[in-house]
């Protein structure tokens, strides 16, 4: 898959991509704007350590088909394995495309799911070259996304239950799921969303873009859990805008994937914007994982706090590029981040890159990186408790990564992800009543 | 806490003190650059042939070769065929053999720029190799490092009495194409400083070169090369300031140090050139190139920079770790005013077992400036037990400036242990008032302040230096406070 069957795949596709929801103009743009761009590669600083070649050289076809009735069966079969409590509003997609289930719980009172013409206005309204030449595989999300959905909150609506949302890719073999996902948070509301990737079939690529937009006093929940097949191949885009007072907590869990790819955009754009960013992943047996933040604090008196922890195993790689932005103006900002990483394999590599740039004075900005192998002390510790060396590591390893875990509000979101976590562990049946 | 804006605008005013030209007569190559030129620069050197072939491979290979981007700085294209290459003065082949014979407006320069030579080298023991443009024109305390062997002397004179050091180590660090900055300065570099310390000794005293960039128009093109036999110990001092100028002066150096086993190497650097005016006019473009190669077991290499001058600075003091237990240091304090910009940092190449490095980098912006620390810590398979901790701080005053951090972390090694902190605030007001509580005026309490701020790198430089660097920044921030 390159530029130009990219390009002639569109050509020959758009009439029925377009037909029935408006996005033609929206595709068009896009479209250009890839082929002026092209893939990223790792002369692209911003793709410095993050090779897309296997994504390129695999044979994906950027148009899944519908999916077939056996697959839906056999998705709908799965569903229960990744359900969060029985009452939970979810959301299903396939390859990119929302399913429409029976008997799930319907929407809370105040949330919306727009018609699809008005959700590809939105993106019309919202996309420019400038982001297309910085996230170029959005610009291919937005020309070949089957579907597009746009969860509207009306203002003042406080929505008690999380939602949840289940991607399973990977309809047909080669199958390139291109998710596209709209939040629109109206003044005061609040909303709790997790995003859950799930795809089951090997070799397959998603391509996700969520764009988020909050209006003053807005909260916004919003956790991501990736447990793909592990020759699965996921790039994503989360583009969270913020005003006045609004506020974001968004959590990144990776667990699976051969190549993934999380960047994320928080625009700080009016006063007392604040976000809180955690992620954790864990990359063994030659999995590339690489989360690319970029925060932009453009109004006064904006806070961030971004705490990366990577656990680095067997010939896995670990990628952290974190950018925290104070624009001219932004006095009273405060930023803070951090990237941890355990590097516990001969094999294994930590790439982290946190940077600041800054352009005014009135500001309290902060990073830290940190890479290492388990504390001897700590270990030690345990030891001479009776605990045996696997058990031991297994422990501090799980203690790590726990330290960001705990913050998951969603109890039954917490319990997944950490019962998965420490399943990927050495020994963790022994552990008794820890967990 | 307030300061008037009429009494900052004042004080960031403040002129550069050094600003005068020396006139005196100077032999130049017509501006351009082609391997003529190159052959040559080669050829009025007087260079063997293997240096003659060195400088057209990298003339060569710089062709093919496009200038760097990547960095935080922004100035006008430079027009390369519109420098000249050579500058020497005239009077060279009677070269002087004492500070008697040498040009007496020469050391008028010198004693404008407040270096009695002669006098200060005695008193503080520090030997002078001073180069005026382009090619040494004195050197003293020969005799006393001649009686413990340490060979330090001008790059020409190098090439001329110690080729076999020469062509074993020159390139060794930073190869002819390294970048497009380091290859330009290998085709056409004019002269620089050459120290060799041979095995076990310590070096006697503490060496030194003044640089200064005078002829108008004259890219200055130096070349450091420094080597520590074994069980060596050398400190070396660089510092500059430079005359007024309306146009850009581009200058491209290359440093490079070689520490074999046990040996230690200490280069400190006070850099104050022309920073341009308080509009930005004018200013040294300075595109360094300095690395240290710590290629046997032991071997310590410690860098250490005062950067308060040029319009733009583009310097990564780099450390390559090969040998088993070396040790890398940086310390940097870098400081901008008004329009100037500032990429600087360094790379630590961690390839032997238990190397170990720290950088310390201190930052601080003011007026429009832009001060950029980009670093890389980079820790190799082979590198069991290496160990690092970076630290870099910046402190902005204003809110026009801007102050930047790009660090590089690429672990290969799981027994690694790597910390990287980084900070970034302004002057506090509650820090401006315990001073002014006890009486101390708005720009002492800044000066000590900041002071404070860079003491963990200034404790690194020698005595006299240090001294220097502390003035230095107060002068270079003198009421850009608010």
């Amino acid at each position: 898959m390159n530029a130009t069957e990219l390009k002639a795949t569109f050509d020959a596709s758009l009439q029925r991509l377009a037909e029935s929801d408006g996005s033609r103009a929206a595709r068009r743009q896009a479209m250009a704007a890839f082929t002026r761009r092209g893939f990223p590669t790792r002369r692209d600083e911003d793709w410095k350590y993050t090779d897309l070649k296997p994504i390129l050289t695999g044979r994906f076809d950027p148009l899944p088909g519908t999916p077939s009735q056996n697959h839906r069966r056999s998705t709908l079969n799965r569903l229960s394995s990744l359900e969060l409590a029985p009452d939970t509003p979810q959301l299903v997609f396939v390859d990119g495309q929302r399913l429409t289930i029976g008997d799930s719980p319907g929407l809370p009172p105040g949330v919306e799911i727009t018609d699809r013409h008005t959700a590809w206005q939105r993106i019309r309204s919202i996309q420019t070259e400038g982001q297309f030449r910085e996230y170029p595989l959005t610009a291919i999300n937005t020309a070949f996304s089957p579907d597009c959905t746009l969860i509207r909150v009306d203002a003042n609506v406080i929505v008690a239950q999380p939602l949840h949302l289940i991607y399973l890719g990977g309809a047909a073999v080669n199958s390139a799921e291109q998710a596209r996902l709209l939040i629109d948070l109206g003044a005061n509301s609040r909303l709790c969303v997790v995003q859950h990737f799930a795809a089951r079939d090997g070799g397959g690529w998603t391509n996700s873009v969520t764009q988020a937009t909050q209006e003053p006093g807005s909260e916004l929940t919003l956790h991501r859990l990736q447990e793909h097949a592990e020759e699965h191949f996921h790039t994503e885009l989360l583009d969270v805008t913020l005003a006045r007072d609004a506020s974001a907590r968004l959590g990144y869990v990776d667990l699976g994937g051969r190549l993934v790819r999380n960047d994320l955009r928080v625009r700080l754009a009016e006063p007392g914007a604040s976000c809180d960013i955690s992620g954790v992943f864990l990359a063994a047996r030659g999995q590339h994982v690489d989360n690319h933040t970029r925060i932009d604090h453009i109004a006064p008196h904006t806070t961030s706090d971004e705490a990366f922890r990577g656990i680095v195993g067997e010939r896995g790689r670990g990628v952290f590029n974190g950018k925290v932005v104070v624009h001219a103006g932004a006095r009273g900002t405060d930023a803070r981040q951090s990237s941890d990483n355990l590097l516990l394999s001969e094999r294994g590599e930590v790439d982290t890159k946190p940077e600041l740039e800054i352009y005014t004075d009135d500001v309290k900005c902060a990073h830290g990186a940190t890479v290492g192998e388990l504390d001897a002390e700590q270990l030690f510790y345990l030891r001479s408790r009776g605990i045996d060396e696997e058990t031991a590591r297994g422990l501090l390893i799980f203690a790590f990564a726990n330290d960001l875990l705990r913050r998951i509000e969603v109890p039954e979101l917490r319990k997944r992800v950490v019962t998965a976590v420490a399943g990927h562990l050495p020994d963790y049946e022994h552990w008794g009543g820890l967990l | 806490m307030s300061v008037h804006p009429k009494e900052i605008t004042d004080l960031v005013r403040s002129r550069y003190e050094h600003g005068f030209v020396t006139d005196i007569e100077q032999e130049l190559v017509p501006p351009g650059l082609d391997e003529d030129v190159v052959r040559l620069i080669s050829r009025k050197k007087g260079e063997p042939e293997f240096l003659t072939k060195w400088r057209l491979k990298a003339y060569r290979h710089w062709i093919t070769m496009d200038e760097p981007t990547w960095s935080h700085v922004r100035y006008p294209p430079i027009d390369y065929q519109a420098i000249s290459y050579f500058a020497a003065p005239k009077n060279q082949d009677d070269a002087p053999k004492s500070l008697d014979e040498v040009d007496p407006k020469l050391l008028e320069t010198y004693d404008k720029l407040g270096i009695p030579l002669h006098e200060r080298a005695k008193l503080a023991g520090v030997a002078v190799d001073a180069v005026f443009d382009s090619v040494s024109v004195a050197t003293t305390f020969k005799t006393r490092l001649a009686e413990a062997g340490v060979i330090f002397c001008s790059f020409s004179e190098a090439v001329r009495e110690h080729p076999e050091l020469v062509e074993r180590y020159l390139g060794s660090v930073v190869p002819q194409r390294d970048n497009f900055f380091a290859a330009l300065n290998s085709a056409v570099f004019s002269d620089g400083s050459f120290v060799y310390v041979p095995r076990g000794v310590r070096c006697p005293m503490e060496l030194s070169t003044y640089f200064r960039i005078n002829a108008a128009n004259t890219g200055q093109f130096e070349r450091t090369l420094v080597i520590a036999d074994e069980g060596s110990y050398v400190s070396y001092l660089e510092g500059c300031t430079a005359p007024m100028r309306d146009e850009n002066q581009l200058h491209a150096a290359v440093v490079e140090l070689v520490a074999l086993e046990d040996a230690e190497i200490k280069y400190s650097t006070v850099q104050n050139w022309y920073p341009g005016d308080e509009n930005g006019v004018g200013g040294i473009y300075n595109f360094v190139t300095k690395r240290g190669d710590c290629r046997g077991a032991n071997s310590k290499i410690s860098w250490t920079q005062v950067e308060t001058g040029s319009a733009i600075t583009w310097k990564y003091p780099s450390c390559v770790l090969r040998g088993e237990n070396s040790i890398g240091e940086f310390y940097s304090v870098a400081v901008t005013n008004n329009h100037q910009q500032a990429d600087t940092g360094t790379k630590m190449i961690h390839i032997g077992r238990n190397s170990r490095s720290t950088i310390i980098s201190k930052g601080i912006s003011a007026g429009q400036a832009q001060n950029a620390y980009r670093g890389l810590v980079r820790v190799m398979p082979s590198a069991r037990s290496a160990r690092n901790y970076t630290q870099c701080d910046s402190l902005l005053i204003g809110d026009r400036c801007g102050a930047h951090t790009f660090p590089y972390v690429e672990a290969r090694e799981r027994s690694a242990h790597i910390e990287h902190e980084a900070t970034t605030s302004k002057i506090s007001d509650d820090q401006l008032f315990y001073c002014r509580q006890r009486g101390l005026s708005e720009e002492d309490a800044v000066n000590m302040i900041v002071n404070g701020f860079c003491r963990e790198v200034f404790k690194e430089l020698p005595m006299e230096f240090a001294v220097e660097a502390q003035a230095l920044l107060n002068v270079s921030l003198e009421g850009a406070v608010g």
